[in-house]
């Protein structure tokens, strides 16, 4: 069954950069399973736009990145998107937040407000990338990793799995990549990443309905 | 104060930090972009980023043997 999904891509600085590329693949695959993708990205992710996307088209699937804190998440400019104060917005969806620290406080609020589900970081998401490609997120091997775990979030909500289904998938996803960084196989200079994914993993959680699903 | 096994796991820290190749950003959201060196200042600083490293390196030791 198509379903409304909203997703924010903010690009001006070197992180957003990374989170933009990434989520590429994430609109593929919804396009893919013919959901009705909602993209503002660039200039477009301020709150006059993501509110009013939020009140008229009322999606089932806010997919969330760019910077944040425990109490909001940002978009263009780290202009605040959602906070503490307007987590209603979040009311009867399902939201993934790839940003810093906000389900740490905003998940948890928003689903007292009636959220869905809230699947998020309660530290400071953090990915590593090589210095030569920080031009060329498509290039750089170093962020892989990252980006295979923490797109495994959005796609399985996209397939029709729960929200623990999805966080559960995601972990296991953190463990491989972990597990192949440590082979024989794996260039000594990335073995250092396992740590930072662990660091991802370790703070990534869920509050809400674990059997919630699109 | 630190104890004399905070400490000692404090130089764990270290030398694994070390390890590192110097060519890695770390990118921590609301930090910034992190150096190596960076990092091992944070951890010998022994302030809020650098007690948030050793924690996790704690936890990360210790889930090792399950990764």
């Amino acid at each position: 069954m198509s379903s409304k999904i909203l997703i924010t891509r903010p690009n001006y600085d070197p992180v957003t950069a990374y989170l933009y590329y990434w989520a590429s693949e994430v609109i593929d695959t919804a396009k893919g399973y013919s959901h009705v993708v909602m993209e503002l990205s660039g200039l477009k992710v301020n709150e006059k736009e993501f509110v009013g996307h939020i009140q008229k088209a009322k999606p089932k699937l806010v997919l969330l990145n760019g910077h944040g804190s425990e109490t909001m998440i940002t978009g263009h400019n780290r202009e605040p998107l959602v906070t503490i104060d307007t987590a209603e917005l979040l009311e009867d969806k399902i939201t993934y937040a790839l940003s810093c620290s906000a389900a740490k406080q905003l998940g948890p609020i928003a689903v007292k407000q009636g959220a869905r589900a809230f699947i998020g970081y309660e530290n400071d998401f953090t990915f590593t990338t090589a210095r030569n490609r920080e031009g060329n997120p498509a290039k750089d091997k170093r962020a892989e990793p990252f980006k295979n775990a923490v797109n495994i979030v959005s796609i399985s909500l996209i397939e029709g799995n729960t929200v623990d289904g999805a966080y559960q998938r995601s972990q296991q996803r953190f463990h491989e990549e972990i597990r192949k960084l440590a082979s024989s196989a794996a260039k000594n200079e990335n073995k250092d990443v396992r740590f930072w994914l662990f660091w991802d993993m370790d703070c990534q959680k869920y509050d809400g309905d674990g059997t919630a699903r699109i | 104060m630190e104890s004399k096994d905070q400490g000692e796991f404090k130089k764990l820290v270290l030398v694994r930090l070390q390890a590192m190749p110097s060519d890695i950003s770390v990118h921590m959201g609301s930090v910034g972009e992190l150096t190596r060196e960076d990092l091992l200042e944070h951890v010998k600083k022994g302030d809020d980023l650098g007690r948030k490293i050793i924690a996790v390196q704690l936890r990360y030791i210790r889930a090792m043997k399950d990764l």
